[in-house]
């Protein structure tokens, strides 16, 4: 969850690829495009435990180590079989999770974790603070060679002095360290478990959570039950999961209308009308915290001109994207959070105005306009199409984009690393605290500031952003920032996505989270089982 | 005949070689690799970090050594391990090719005895009503691309009849007739071109054997129409058939990929996108070796039952 992006996909992803082929979403309060939705599903009755909810992922997990790859579709599985110290609540608030309780001293820089008492692993044996520092020691160590270490990188040291205490010492304040830990990175294995098995949990998963792992047949189906002895007392009401995988959107809407399945997550966009039509479904969503954008590289001609960045904001339609991109499923945004985000900037959304930027583009002395490319990922429909219609629009100006689609080690590769793009039709998403996003991307001399922008400014609020613990205070400072950015614009934003979660009607208490986590499967019951 | 399967068994090595060697530096020339696809686009991770994962994945090594690396494995029979998930390509193709095999041949099948009977009717049936829809369902067969039939399918008999699960694989051994409902639209869809295909060579083959000469002598001599058909036209017309079969067959494996990914099923074809798709170079070596193998000995099998079928092949 401080987790950035990512779709296989695969699939996607976490952070994989612009959060998964999936993540797409956004705040159903602001949302009168997704009109008439079905709010998440509501606890009616009161619950009854038993039964097993059949689940259609969107993507094979392929591993089960979240500290190894960066992958949505693995944090949609063991998010199921582990517990972090904190954990995200659906108004993305965060709550004590394994850790029952925490001090913050005057400094901001020690936190001491006081344990939940008597949480067990799945195999009996009880959590200590040992196997916390274990956990954590490890995402960083370089023998792991976790795709994930940068999260715990403000992490100076870690101690356990007793069983039931953890202390956390930080290289500077960082306020966004508790979102940090209830990500997929930060799951808190056992430490004799994870030895067990030669420190290699790819295959394997023992954990504190609400399910236990049964059995992982790759590309077929992932077997979890029920696990009596959860921290949390009652919970989970299922006796188990069966998730299946049905990668293609077709299947996986069709899985679920046949009830072959109970739920899928990721609804396919262009599905959810019929879905809402259907009177054996119901549908939950759909807040995401996710960004769509054209990011320019200021480090290019003609890029580096404000004026030219000016020009191309201007003349985008946000509202003609919205159908092509999603169905219509989403919200047209100029700043980067969405407006029921907490540090989020209200700013209306401004009709495109051509003309003015035709007259941008001539005091830029590029009346006549010029020839750039735009890359973006050719297997998410969601940011291609909009790269289509992008396209199309800055034709108004005289700019002649030639399009370029790749696939997505190609445009990580292009725009991420090596960062030889003009235009990049891109996306983030599964933030919980703002840090992540803005840290990452702007600034100064960040590997991730693709971008390459820098303002000495918004360095110094970025800074003061985690700095200070008030989220009052915080939401000023990231409301700053966008301010800054919405000035500079090294990104046009474009939109925020929904996304929604499709089940039976019989599937009741699930609440969706606007990080894509199905988290509240503990809480989900069948009617009738 | 055993020194002529032997022959051909022998020229298997040096295609598996050359195609090692191909497939080896063809998929390391797609830009990017494994490890930018494990990082995915969180990029606050340091250059050290990034080295590290890529020497984590043994890609740091020179490419002749990783290659050598590769085949010193490859020689014992071990396949090697994928990038990602770590687990053996042998213990993947294990529980991978049984479920492509079972597609293909369910699809040789829906395939090939339709085709087969009709194309001979309508050849015999010529200018019939019979055979012009035939004709025209080979066109329609042979134009329409195969996800758009899965598509289709599951539309008509998953969402509208409910007849057959749209996903949901189980494998045989668990519980056979789940295996099959879930097998049928998948292999139907990956059967259309192949039937279609075959349909049309059947009728041009037998069309042609028809016309020659020594059917005519065959009715002259007043033989039945069945044992003229039987013994005269369609075993003269089983060789350009068999031909045009195998190549059919041998290719059902490239339409697995797609047909796979729709229907949700566990087998290489699927499996050999998604490792190319994530830069799994072990596991798409491996694969297009084991492939490889299968095509040249399904060729192979065509050649033989050539011989079988036309005694004077047999010396050639």
């Amino acid at each position: 969850m401080t987790t950035r992006n990512g779709p296989d996909s695969v699939r996607v992803s976490r952070r994989q690829v612009v959060a998964g082929a999936a993540s797409l979403g956004l705040s159903a309060s602001l949302l009168k495009h997704a009109s008439g939705l079905a709010a998440p599903a509501l606890q009616d009755a009161a619950p009854k435990s038993g039964g097993v909810l059949k689940v259609g992922l969107q993507a094979d997990p392929t591993a089960l180590d979240p500290q190894k790859q960066s992958l949505t579709a693995i944090w949609h599985v063991v998010e199921q079989i582990y517990s972090g110290l904190t954990r995200v609540k659906p108004d993305l608030s965060i709550e004590p999770a394994l850790a029952e309780s925490w001090e913050i001293a005057e400094d901001g820089i020690t936190y001491t974790f006081k344990l939940r008492p008597g949480v067990l692993f799945h195999d009996g044996t009880p959590l200590k603070a040992s196997d916390v520092k274990f956990t954590f020691e490890r995402l960083v160590d370089p023998e792991t060679a976790s795709t994930s270490a940068a999260e715990l990188a403000s992490m100076k040291s870690i101690d356990a002095p007793d069983d039931e205490t953890v202390v956390m010492t930080l290289n500077a304040p960082d306020a966004s360290l508790l979102a940090t830990l209830a990500g997929g990175s930060c799951f808190v294995y056992s430490q004799a478990f994870v030895e067990a098995n030669n420190n290699d949990v790819s295959q394997v998963a023992m954990g504190t959570g609400p399910f236990k792992f049964v059995e992982y047949v790759p590309n077929t189906r992932i077997v979890l039950e029920k696990n009596p002895d959860y921290w949390e007392e009652g919970l989970p009401y299922l006796d188990g999961l069966e998730m299946t995988i049905a990668a293609d959107d077709t299947a996986r809407t069709a899985a679920v209308v046949t009830g072959t399945v109970d739920f899928i997550e990721y609804a396919p966009l262009r599905d959810i009308e019929s879905l809402q039509q259907d009177s054996s479904i119901t549908l939950a969503g759909d807040s995401n915290t996710n960004i769509r954008f054209a990011g320019l590289n200021l480090s290019v001609e003609p890029f580096d001109n404000l004026k030219v960045r000016q020009a191309i904001a201007m003349v985008v339609d946000r509202d003609a994207m919205l159908g092509p991109a999603v169905f219509g499923h989403g919200t047209p945004t100029e700043v980067l959070f969405p407006p029921d985000f907490w540090a989020a900037l209200q700013q209306e959304v401004r009709p495109p105005d051509v003309e003015a930027a035709k007259a941008l583009m001539a005091e830029a002395g590029h009346a006549e306009g010029f020839s750039t490319t735009i890359t973006s990922w050719s297997q998410y429909s969601f940011l291609s199409n909009a790269a289509v219609v992008l396209q199309e629009q800055l034709r108004q100006i005289g700019i002649e984009a030639e399009l370029n689609l790749v696939e997505n080690a190609t445009m990580i590769e292009d725009v991420y690393v090596n960062k030889t793009y003009d235009i990049a039709v891109t996306g983030d998403s599964a933030y919980v605290d703002p840090n992540t996003l803005v840290l990452a991307n702007f600034k100064t001399g960040e590997s991730g500031n693709f971008a390459n922008y820098s303002n000495p400014d918004v360095d110094k609020l970025i800074d003061q952003g985690i700095a200070v613990t008030d989220q009052a205070e915080r939401a000023k400072i990231y409301q700053e920032i966008q301010q800054k950015l919405l000035e500079d614009l090294p990104w046009i934003n474009l939109f925020v996505a929904n996304q929604y979660e499709a089940m039976k009607t019989n599937v009741k208490g699930y609440t969706h989270i606007p990080t894509g986590s199905n988290a509240a499967f503990r809480e989900t019951w069948i009617e009738g089982s | 005949m055993a020194q002529y399967i032997l022959r051909r068994l022998t020229l298997l090595l040096p295609v598996l070689l050359g195609v090692s060697v191909v497939v080896f530096t063809l998929v390391r020339l797609i830009p990017g690799d494994a490890t930018l696809l494990a990082i995915g686009v969180d990029q606050r991770i340091s250059d050290e970090q990034r080295e590290l994962v890529r020497k984590s994945y043994g890609l740091d090594q020179p490419q002749p050594v990783q290659y050598l690396r590769w085949m010193q494995h490859v020689v014992r029979g071990d396949l090697g391990s994928s990038l990602r998930t770590r687990r053996t390509v042998n213990e993947e193709l294990r529980l991978r090719l049984p479920v492509t095999i079972e597609l293909a041949l369910l699809a040789a099948l829906f395939g090939t005895i339709p085709a087969l009977a009709v194309g001979v009717i309508a050849a015999v049936r010529r200018n019939s009503a019979l055979d012009y829809t035939a004709t025209i369902a080979t066109l329609v067969g042979i134009s329409v691309p195969n996800f758009l039939l899965a598509t289709l399918l599951v539309l008509v008999f998953s969402i509208w009849l409910r007849w057959l699960p749209p996903i949901g694989y189980v494998e045989f051994e668990r519980d056979p007739l789940g295996n099959l409902k879930t097998m049928i639209l998948p292999a139907v869809s990956l059967s259309l071109p192949l039937a279609a295909v075959l349909m049309r060579n059947t009728r041009s083959a037998v069309l042609e054997v028809l016309g020659q000469e020594h059917v005519r002598v065959a009715r002259a001599k007043g033989l039945t129409e069945r044992r003229v058909l039987g013994r005269h036209v369609i075993l003269n017309a089983s060789l350009p058939i068999l031909t045009v079969a195998g190549i059919q067959v041998a290719s059902l494996l490239g339409g697995t990929v797609i047909i796979e990914t729709i229907f949700g099923l566990p087998g290489i074809g699927r499996y050999t996108y998604e490792a190319i798709a994530n830069r799994d170079y072990p596991v798409v070596q491996g694969v297009t070796l084991v492939v490889a193998a299968i095509f040249v000995l399904v060729s192979m099998t065509v050649d033989v039952l050539y011989a079988v079928l036309d005694p004077r092949l047999r010396t050639a």
